[in-house]
């Protein structure tokens, strides 16, 4: 990517060729080790004043006077600068190692990327998705292979993502990765601007992740934030960023018109002709991010700060989004540069307005002869089916907001004590509070569908709740460097608490719908019915301490080793458990390096690698120790007196779930660094799984308990391409793909005290039981569903299923034994290609990703058809499903559908200048559009908003939420 | 390296840094194990919540069980076989097609589990902590104890009736899995009947007399009766006249001085626990209380448009959720020369009483014309009530104005027919017997067991107290064990004894000599017809009642047996289905259990 931007440079040089006349005329060939470079960039240093080599490696330039600087440069290549009168007729270009030297962030340390042994990407700013975000997380979509990014509602402000790294291999303890933000783990990503973050790495195998112990097993998301600019003392920039978006509302999936719901006798018609899903739009849905930094050195140090601001509406008629932010750092160093302090501070405030999600999918299916407005303009209430909710009431009749707070600070203080040629040794202490809290407001006025139904008379409710952590982390720091020895090691002692408290009542009866939350305590409901009230409160605290090291060694550029081991316990571990280790070793070769490839000019690099580590989940506190928690009442001796039991099933031995890790692959640039790559290998096995096990009942009082039992396995491969396919002066093209494919399997669910043969997953209709997409035995792959095998409908519309002898019987009288495996919906196959064209001024950058070779239940179909109730329902119950009454209300392989998609994520059209005033340093504007289309045969909800993560994936019960395409328009300014 | 990493902790601790190294959890909002006895309201404590579980369990999941799976009370689905449908949970106890998967014997064996790991708990700390210290006197600590075992035989005996000998036992606080009491299920019967005999005998004395809400000597004793009268269904021997001689004993007043109501009402109204008829009942109060008692015996029943403002059958405005899934058993099939627009025939259908001549079932029909109880459900509002039934059309509480039917019937006026069908053919052609898989919203009677009260009488129906033990059922089982040892005249005068109240001095007189509508004799039919009568919807009908006549699977009723080979509801009846299997997640990480042979195929 670096290259890309130089070569853009180049391009602006080019443009800035036009009028150099009279001068100093400069000529002569540029070539290097194979012959002449063709497309290198003479320049005169500190102008816009240049050209490029053509296809014999000449060039002409014309400069003021011979004393002019002029610097010859090339991807790939080491720039070189002469006075323009010393210019010799041959330039030999040496190549350039830039590439492989840049520095990769590793927890606890930085590495140069040739010395990297295990499977890790780093994904810097300048490499990430330009336009607006929910989630600064959404920047890495498609960037990582491996990396598995899902944004269900990414039109709705206040929604999130959800992302995950490799298999989901945890039954219990999740699979979402670890995010540390500048060595602090545990963050919240999105107390942060996207414009502070100056680069993402992404720990995917254990023995990178095994330093962060218990918290590492589902991979690592390394954020590092801008840090002061290394330029000269005394310089300071300001860089402006901002941008406004449209979003664009595509179509929902088409239910009948109130024509044809009373043509088809569907129910009542109360007359009026309703487009509901319309009602609930906005008519302009926009938003709008301002960020502006500073950054600069000092004698001794330097800084970076920066406020931000952000404000989005949703596509709906109510939520709402806006964010001020604002973050400084400081490094100054004292002493001669033997004392080094580092303080930084970072801030977020959220005000959230939410509206109601519900109602889309209300408004999908609810009598569109019903009007939205009474004649006296109150909104209709319905009067059946029960409970029915008039969407567009439900949306707007009420008041519900939350307030966010983010704040982390940090301190360091770094004392070097030995720094010599061979040796240097250092050690840092680090203490860092990371705070959040949210508060969360509702009010349901006095009249409401909630007065009709159950008599409430307004309804406020108030919950709050904060969080947060304290790290206090000391580590050593030493190297050696001597000949060909190059070592690194760190150790250190780490620590750290989580605190929890929450609050939160609900109260009914008010007299003012005016007052809203604000004095709860006025509700009536409070003294005259307390039971239509709540109020609840909690606190909890859990540590995890550790102890840690690792040993990178690289041996002339040739081997790179690392060793690694932390020592962890955490206060929810059984008594019997306390501590674990978690070991990690990793080895890499260099082969470009060795003799039998000094031949081969156009490797660059060629890096076998192996690692090895273990990593680990813990489960949830306060479940291994016998304890006592209030359950119910009960009336004894004329009064009511509060009951109190054992809280859980105690289990002393509960300890982590473990991951253990193997990871072998390759990385390789070629050509000049043309063309680079990488391809892992990886299998993961956690055993040990945390799980809420069927608890014996007799003897234990709790019918679950939770557990360490059985192993999951997750093998797959990635695969990572990035080439310049073309590379010249006005125009290049960058293509790259990043491919993964893999699979999760249950290996054992069972050990000598606690069994079982199959666990259940997302429950659904059945016979009798709750019944569940999801029965996962040993051996059995993630994803797969579990149901019946479809044969069609019988003459009365009830779907047929086959029975275990191949009969065809009706499903709604199937026995649960006929249920089989009948489809899996984890993609076989993810793949993402990204294109960046440039010409000229211009960059273009067109993203398309997507996932093959899964299937998807399409359950809103199931829930759509013509025997469902009055209620309106998709088209697709009198086309495709028009002769299914009585689907049986179970899993059957009748609703399965491909999932195969392909998606035009992003366009992105850029326009870089660099002018030559003396104030604006650069511009760049830019138009996105986001989410562009989705080829794909699947008839829902668009696949590529429906998780393909996680135990559960592919079961599409979307919520009718808008699907939108966004617009970005943004600039970025630099003074 | 772990040594280096030990060496490196113990340096640290030598250096008072032992905090830094100190991972004791700390619970904020639970007690300590250790500090949880401090006084003896710590002891209340603990007993309040057995009490709790125990009201879940026993108000809901094995009211289902002995329910729905009887002849008298089912779960019906409406609006084309999807509302209420519930994944066939309730829908496979009234067709007997449940497994061992089926979500509510899972529930039922759940929660009973707790209740009694919770009481062995107790048991074991009132023997183990030291007395002294909280403040317990050794004599009151007994009497604790006491009040445990028989509550823990009541759960018991609530497991034995619906698993029979495939339960285990287990008295102790231990982590051993205990096995089922003995491999062969006869065996095991005995042996577990006679545990629950021993436990009640010898768990009587510190017992207190009248104490309605907790455990007392009277229910003690009515449990160990129900033990005789059930003997030879547990156990295959008969302990009828050792049944006798107990419940002459409870009439008697040895355990406590009760009398029948004179009014009815008296058991089901808001001051209940002052009825001398009720020997136990569930404390119950919105809010404190389970809920799961008042939510099945009543708002089960109920449409939406039972409470509400403005408009509401019984003129309350309540926030309870109603939910419109329950009615008692037709009387009436679903012939006739047409269907009216609102549901159910012309003609009403044949009755399953009169014209096929069951036995069982037909709920309506067997209550005499003459029996007060035989009318629609209304309240003053000075909080007078009579009637149990919400039937035909349904009005507003205050002006009477016919209310909405929702679902199905939607746009429609709400009349309950004592009929269940899709009559208007959704979902399925209308059949002469439907199951209850294919009602409509006004398909079914629906039963007000408990009153609800007018809002101006200031009576909010969930805190009435669940009444799960009374005299009138010492009368009926001496009743019986007195017909079944040939006295069917005795039979006759000790069931008139409870039944006139339910009629006017002047019908009296000869309903007092009629076996009532569809008998014609005093006989065992005329019998279980009686307890079907007097405790139609207090959740004993399978239990006690069916499998002791031998008609849980063997009997007719409804739709029951009558199948027409639609594999939804049964035409064959099973002996199997006369134990409920043990739930099949028991069974997995219990290798001792054995399951009830019968099912063993599953």
């Amino acid at each position: 990517m670096k290259r890309i931007l130089s070569a853009l440079t180049l391009l602006l040089l080019t443009v800035g060729l036009v009028s150099a006349q009279g001068g100093y005329l400069v000529k002569g060939v540029v070539v290097d080790a194979q012959g002449p470079v063709i497309g290198a960039t003479v320049l005169q240093q500190g102008t816009q004043n240049g050209t490029v080599t053509g296809l014999d490696g000449d060039y002409t330039l014309r400069v003021p006077d011979a004393d002019a600087l002029v610097e010859i440069s090339c991807i790939g290549y080491a720039t070189q600068v002469f006075k323009a009168s010393e210019v010799p007729a041959t330039v030999t270009l040496a190549e350039d190692t830039e590439f492989l030297d840049e520095v990769v962030v590793i927890g606890y340390g930085t590495l140069s990327k040739k010395e990297v042994s295990a499977s890790i990407v780093q994904v810097d700013s300048k490499d990430f998705f330009r336009g607006t975000t929910n989630n600064p997380m959404t920047m890495l979509t498609g960037k990582v292979a491996g990396l598995n990014v899902v944004t269900s509602q990414g039109s709705n402000p206040n929604s999130g993502s959800d992302y995950q790294i490799r298999g989901a291999t945890s039954l219990n303890a999740g699979n979402g990765p670890l995010v540390v933000i500048d060595g602090v783990p545990g963050g919240e990503i999105r107390s942060l601007s996207p414009q502070d973050i100056e680069s993402m790495t992404v720990l995917k195998d254990a023995a990178s992740a095994s330093i962060y112990g218990t918290s590492g097993a589902n991979g690592v998301i390394l954020i590092t934030t801008k840090k002061g600019s290394k330029d000269e003392p005394g310089t300071a920039h300001v860089t402006y960023d901002g941008a406004f978006n449209v979003n664009f509302v595509k179509a929902p999936i088409a239910v009948l018109s109130p024509e044809e719901w009373v043509r088809s006798r569907r129910g009542t018609d109360y007359g009026a002709r309703t487009d509901w899903y319309s009602a609930l739009l906005r008519d302009f849905s926009y938003g709008h991010t301002h960020y502006v930094g500073v950054d600069g050195s000092t004698a001794k140090g330097s800084y970076n700060a920066s406020v931000s601001y952000k404000n989005s509406l949703g596509v709906d008629l109510v939520d709402a989004r806006e964010e001020f932010g604002a973050r400084a750092a400081l490094e100054q160093r004292i002493i001669k540069d033997f004392l080094q302090l580092n303080i930084s501070l970072n801030a977020r405030r959220v005000n959230e307005e939410y509206g109601n999600d519900g109602s889309f999918g209300t408004a999908l299916t609810i009598n569109p002869t019903f009007p939205i407005y009474n004649e006296d303009g109150s909104y209709y209430q319905p009067t059946a089916p029960t409970n029915a909710t008039n969407p567009v009431e439900a949306m707007l009749n009420k008041t519900a907001n939350g307030q966010r707070l983010y704040a982390t600070g940090a301190v360091s203080l770094k004392a070097n004590f030995i720094r010599t040629d061979v040796h240097s040794l250092s050690s840092t202490v680090t203490y860092s509070l990371d705070y959040n809290d949210y508060k969360s407001n509702n009010y349901t006025p006095i009249e409401s569908h909630d007065k009709y139904w159950n008599g409430y008379e307004g309804t406020a409710s108030l919950s709050y709740s904060k969080n947060w952590r304290n790290q206090l982390e000391w580590l050593f720091n030493y190297s050696f460097h001597q000949g060909n020895h190059h070592l690194n090691a760190v150790a250190g002692y780490s620590y750290m608490d989580h605190n929890s408290e929450s609050m939160n009542m609900t109260n009914r009866g008010f007299a003012y719908d005016s007052i809203l939350w604000n004095d709860i305590g006025s509700g009536t409901a409070r003294t005259e019915n307390p039971a239509q009230t709540s109020m609840g409160s909690g606190k909890s605290l859990s540590k995890v301490i550790a102890l840690l090291g690792r040993v990178n060694y690289n041996w002339n550029n040739i081997l790179f080793a690392s060793v690694s081991l932390r020592h962890e316990g955490a206060t929810n571990f059984g008594d019997n458990n306390k501590w674990g280790n978690f070991p990690a070793a990793s080895l890499a070769w260099e082969m470009a390096n060795m003799g039998f490839l000094s031949g081969a000019k156009w490797i660059d690099s060629l890096k076998p690698r192996i690692s090895y580590g273990v990593t680990g989940r813990r489960g949830g506190s306060n479940v291994a120790r016998p304890t006592y928690g209030s359950h119910g009442q009960y009336y004894m001796d004329g009064e009511w007196v509060k009951g109190y039991r054992p809280a859980a099933n105690e289990n002393p031995d509960l300890r982590w779930e473990k991951l253990v890790a193997v990871n072998a692959g390759i990385d390789f640039v070629f050509f000049n660094n043309r063309l680079r790559g990488s391809l892992d290998l990886y299998d993961r096995r956690s055993p040990d799984l945390l799980y809420n096990y069927t608890a014996p009942q007799p003897p234990f009082i709790h019918s679950s308990i939770l557990v360490n039992v059985g192993e999951t396995e997750n093998l797959g491969a990635e695969l990572a391409l990035d080439g310049d396919i073309i590379r010249k002066p006005d125009f290049g093209w960058t293509s790259g793909i990043n491919a993964s494919v893999g699979y999760s399997r249950i290996k054992t669910l069972s050990n000598q005290i606690y069994g079982a043969s199959y666990i259940d997953m997302l429950g659904t209709g059945g016979l009798g039981q709750t019944s569940y997409y999801y029965r996962y035995t040993e051996g059995s792959r993630i994803g797969t569903l579990y149901g019946y095998e479809a044969a069609g409908v019988n003459e009365f519309g009830d779907m047929m299923v086959y029975d275990n002898d191949g009969n065809i019987i009706t499903a709604a009288s199937a026995n649960a034994a006929y249920k089989r495996y009948i489809g899996n919906t984890i993609p076989k196959l993810f793949l993402s290609w990204n294109n960046t064209f440039r010409y000229k001024h211009f960059d273009l950058n067109i993203f398309m990703n997507g996932a093959f070779g899964h299937m998807i239940y399409n359950n809103r179909r199931a829930n759509n058809l013509q025997s469902s109730g009055n209620a309106n329902v998709f088209r697709t119950a009198y086309t495709t499903d028009k002769d299914v009454r009585e689907y049986g209300g179970v899993v059957t392989s009748y609703f399965l559908e491909h999932g195969d998609f392909m998606k035009i994520q992003n366009v992105s059209l850029g326009y870089t200048l660099n002018p030559k005033s003396e104030i604006i340093r650069s511009l760049r504007v830019f138009l996105t559009a986001t989410d562009l289309y989705t080829i794909t045969g699947y008839t829902g909800t668009d696949p590529a908003l429906l998780s393909t993560n996680g135990l559960t994936p592919g079961v599409d019960n979307g919520s009718g939420y808008p699907e939108t395409r966004v617009v970005t328009l943004g600039a970025t300014l630099t003074f | 390296m772990k040594k280096i990493f030990h060496t490196l902790a113990l340096a640290a601790a030598a250096l008072g840094l032992t905090a830094c190294f100190d991972l004791t959890e700390q619970a904020f909002n639970r007690i300590e194990k250790d500090n949880f006895y401090q006084s003896e309201s710590s002891v209340k404590g603990a007993i309040a919540s057995v009490y709790y579980t125990a009201e879940g369990s026993f108000g809901e999941y094995f009211f289902y069980l002995n329910e729905f799976s009887a002849d008298q009370i089912a779960w019906r689905v409406w609006n084309g076989g999807q509302w209420g449908w519930d994944n066939a949970e309730k829908f496979v106890l009234s067709s007997h097609t449940w497994t061992s998967q089926s979500s509510i014997i899972q529930s039922a064996w759940n929660n009973t589990w707790g209740a009694i790991g919770e009481t062995n708990s107790i048991i074991h700390d009132l023997e183990t902590i030291d007395l002294e210290a909280i403040g317990v006197s050794p004599e009151k600590a007994a009497q604790y104890i006491d009040e445990m075992r028989t509550l823990r035989a009541w759960c018991y005996y609530n497991l034995f009736e619906v698993w029979g000998g495939a339960l285990p036992l287990n008295t102790e606080v231990t982590s051993e899995v205990p096995p089922t009491a003995d491999p062969d299920f006869n065996t095991s019967c005995k042996k577990i009947w006679q545990f629950l005999i021993t436990e009640l005998d010898e768990s009587l004395a510190g017992l207190p007399k009248n104490n309605v809400n907790r455990m007392n000597q009277a229910t003690n004793r009515m449990i160990k009766a129900r033990l005789l009268l059930n003997a030879a269904v547990f156990t295959g021997e008969d302990h009828f006249s050792e049944c006798a001689s107990l419940c002459q004993e409870i009439l008697d007043g040895n355990y406590g001085t009760y009398a029948l109501a004179d009014d009815f009402r008296d058991i089901y109204n808001i001051d209940n626990v002052n009825c001398p008829e009720v020997i136990f009942a569930l404390a119950s109060e919105y809010g404190k209380s389970h809920g799961n008692a008042y939510n099945c015996r009543n708002v089960t029943f109920f449409p939406y448009n039972a409470f509400g403002d403005p408009e509401s059958i019984f003129g309350s405005n309540n926030d309870q959720g109603r939910w419109n899934c329950v009615i008692i058993a037709p009387s009436h099939d679903n012939s006739g020369n047409e269907v009216l627009a609102t549901g159910g025939t012309d003609t009403g259908g044949k009755s399953f009483l009169f014209d096929y001549g069951d036995k069982l079932g037909a709920v309506y029909d067997r209550f005499d014309n003459r029996d007060i109880r035989k009318k629609p459900y209304h309240a003053d509002e000075k909080g007078n009530w009579e009637g149990l039934f919400l039937m035909g059309p349904q009005v507003d509480y205050y002006t009477g104005a016919a209310l909405p039917a929702d679902a199905d019937r939607d746009g429609q006026n709400l009349v309950y027919v004592d009929q269940v069908g899709t009559f208007q053919n959704k979902g399925r052609d209308l059949a002469t017997v439907m199951s209850p898989h294919w009602g409509e919203t006004n398909s079914g009677y629906r039963l007000v067991r408990y009153p609800v009260l007018p809002d101006v009488c200031e009576v909010d129906f969930r805190d009435i107290d669940e009444v799960e033990f009374r005299l009138a059922e010492v009368y009926y089982m001496l009743a019986e064990c007195k017909l079944r040892a040939g006295d069917s005249a005795g039979a006759k005068e000790l069931v008139n004894q409870v039944r006139k109240r339910y009629f006017k001095a002047s019908d009296w007189t000869s309903v007092q000599n009629e076996p009532g509508p569809g008998f014609d004799a005093f006989d065992e039919d005329w019998m279980l017809n009686e307890w079907g009568k007097e405790f139609l919807c207090e959740g004993r009908r399978r239990r006690t009642d069916l499998r002791r006549f031998d008609k849980f699977t063997q009997g007719q009723w409804w739709f029951f047996g009558r199948g027409e080979g639609d594999d939804s509801y049964p035409a064959k009846r099973d002996r199997k289905y006369e134990w409920f299997p043990l739930p099949e997640a028991a069974l997995t990480v219990n290798p001792g259990l054995v399951q009830n042979p019968n099912y063993v195929a599953d």
